[in-house]
């Protein structure tokens, strides 16, 4: 019988800081993974636990995956205080990813908040792979503070090829952008919003707003979709930690249609 | 279906003989409860009393487990990776059959839920720890003759006092005898040769029988709870009995630990130097812990949130899951519970 609890060893092989609390950790499994964007491992630190986390990184390269990470908790602090060289646990992967085949020909509007972005990063990969299946990719980019923003290199280099928009809650003196919350940069006459796609992920409290404003706007239900966050800890649908209505998080999502959710209690907490 | 019958003189023997082969694991007394535990010694089981003070659920999904075993000396860890053995090392599995002498059948139905939730997900995604012990066990059950007043076993698709699903063996206590009903191979294969077991007289069956009916009757306590499913998740979480229902609650979790279909598990790491156990442990949706992030945020902030949910799983979501509810009528939480909150109240107000 095979054991879905074992761990796989997987060393740090390269750690990136992103802003004052969060670092991008590239790492190298003992054994190639497939998986699919979206999709999330449970990452282990020996000792301390397991938190999960979707891989923020390009999947195309193989043996390598990113994992970018806020520091906030058990896990997190002692992965912060980790070192190059130093051997992690992986297990997984687990949950649906995203549905790449219903954003073709499409205009694909990603917006994420905060360290909402790193699985956005990981999709944002897999799309301009093939720029030419969507009509146009569109990102819509809010953090705190000007140094909050994840990617800062990556973001300038998107917009050469996208759409890129970002937006901090507070700006400073190097801020020449917008300043608000990210439901300030979504209205673009442009986007065809009948054939239009909305994938979001950030704080429960960001997707709600975002969520309602993308509807006040016209978009469908069906064409929001919410990586939805909650504790984890199985991660394929026995633990109960994660179960919101009749779903796990983990098992049935954690990407969801707001179709999907909205009869549901809890979503937004 | 093959009918035996024991004297409750030759009961003891019987365990005893099959403790030589596997691990018996009936209900016996630790401390002041009765709970299941491994017996050795046939006469320690206490096969004459009601429902146990915990569910057996924990001999297939104990209270702690050891999941894996590691290291963080980095040596050491070498040492072992060289081996091939990986990161972590997985626990060894049972290695000897075991049966559950004696459980009830609600207990029982509480272990089809079980397998239901530790099943689903395909082949990758089972769950390895409960299944492995579950396919060594055979299971005989002991009906219930005088089923408590707070038993409701007959309300929701569980089959009552003396249901045989689930069951390799069912016994049914007739005067100074059980009558052994063997209902399946594994059941067959169990009792084997076994000393004090003899042809059932046709006497005693009768007298099964009788006893069963009349168990029947005896379940006078029951809840209807065919509202639920019609209702929609909204119009149910939404309804004012929760403001005054969660009042009382002090949130000690003796509802969840004792129950025969809880299965929340919390997954942890436990250190002593450098030599590392991850351990499974059971968790439960009353615990603010339960739902909270990292960041400090908790999606269920308050009791309400929290005593709301245990119900709306139980008679609402698993129903709509699994199309059955995930609770057996065992009546150990109306018995345990410190301030009396009662599930059939709970239920007879979710099912107005």
């Amino acid at each position: 019988m095979k054991n879905p609890y074992q761990v796989i060893e997987a060393n740090i092989f390269k750690i990136i800081d992103e802003t004052p609390n969060i670092k991008t950790f590239v790492l190298v499994p003992e054994q190639p993974l497939s998986f699919k964007t979206g999709q999330f491992m449970e990452l282990t630190v020996p000792g301390l636990g397991e938190a999960p986390f979707t891989p923020s990184g390009d999947l195309s390269k193989g043996e390598e995956l990113e994992f970018t990470v806020m520091k906030v908790g058990l896990v997190t602090d002692a992965l912060h205080v980790a070192k190059v060289d130093e051997p992690l646990g992986l297990r997984g992967p687990f949950g649906n990813g995203y549905p790449l085949q219903k954003f073709e020909g499409k205009d694909v509007l990603i917006i994420g908040g905060g360290v909402g972005l790193a699985p956005l990063r990981s999709l944002l990969y897999t799309l301009l792979a093939h720029p030419s299946k969507y009509k146009r990719i569109l990102l819509r980019y809010g953090a705190r503070t000007p140094e909050d923003l994840l990617y800062k290199e990556e973001l300038k280099q998107w917009q050469e090829k996208i759409d890129v928009l970002t937006t901090v809650d507070h700006g400073d003196e190097t801020w020449a952008g917008n300043v608000g919350v990210v439901t300030t940069i979504l209205d673009d006459p442009d986007i065809d919003i009948a054939q239009a796609a909305a994938v979001i992920c950030g704080p429960p409290i960001m997707m709600k707003f975002v969520t309602l404003r993308l509807l006040d706007l016209g978009f469908k239900p069906e064409s929001i979709y919410l990586s939805m966050e909650k504790n984890m800890s199985c991660g394929f649908g026995k633990c109960g930690h994660c179960r919101l209505g009749n779903f796990y998080v983990c098992k049935d999502g954690p990407v969801f249609t707001y179709e999907k959710l909205k009869g549901l209690p809890e979503i937004w907490d | 279906m093959k009918e035996m019958v024991i004297n409750k003189g030759d009961m003891a023997g019987l365990l005893t003989e099959l403790a030589g082969e596997m691990t018996v694991i009936a209900p016996a007394k630790k401390g002041d409860n009765l709970l299941f535990e491994p017996i050795s010694d046939g006469s320690k089981a206490v096969l004459d009393s009601a429902n146990t003070r915990l569910s057996p659920k924990g001999v297939l999904f104990p209270q702690c487990e050891q999941m894996m075993t590691f290291t963080t000396d980095r040596k050491q860890a070498r040492l072992v990776a060289a081996e091939n053995a990986g990161i972590m090392q997985d626990v060894k599995p049972l290695d000897q059959g075991q049966v559950i002498w004696g459980i009830r059948p609600c207990d029982t139905a509480g272990f089809l839920i079980l397998d239901k939730v530790f099943n689903q997900g395909g082949a990758e995604y089972e769950d390895a720890y409960y299944l492995r012990r579950r396919e060594k066990t055979a299971i005989v059950g002991l009906g219930c003759n005088k089923p408590l007043s707070t038993c409701f076993c007959t309300s929701f698709d569980n089959g009552g006092p003396f249901a045989t699903n689930g069951l390799d063996v069912l016994l049914t206590e007739v005067g100074d005898k059980y009558v052994v009903t063997v209902l399946t191979d594994k059941g067959e294969a169990l009792l084997k040769g076994k000393n004090g077991l003899s042809e059932a007289d046709s006497a005693s069956i009768d007298q099964a029988g009788q006893i069963k009916d009349a168990a029947l009757k005896l379940v006078y306590s029951s809840i209807k709870a065919d509202k639920i499913k019609g209702k929609t998740t909204m119009e149910l979480f939404d309804d004012p009995c929760w403001d005054t229902l969660y009042e009382t609650c002090m949130a000690c979790g003796v509802c969840t630990y004792s129950c025969p279909t809880c299965h929340c598990f919390d997954i942890q790491d436990e250190m002593i130097d450098t030599e590392g156990v991850r351990m499974r442990n059971w968790d439960s949706c009353m615990f603010s812990l339960f739902t909270a992030h990292a960041t400090g945020h908790n999606p269920r902030p308050t009791k309400k949130e929290r005593f709301k949910q245990r119900f709306m799983h139980k008679f609402k979501y698993f129903q709509e899951k699994f199309d059955r509810i995930a609770c057996v009528g065992c009546g150990r939480c109306i018995q345990l519970c410190p301030v009396n909150i009662d599930v059939r109240q709970v239920v007879k107000e979710m099912n107005r």
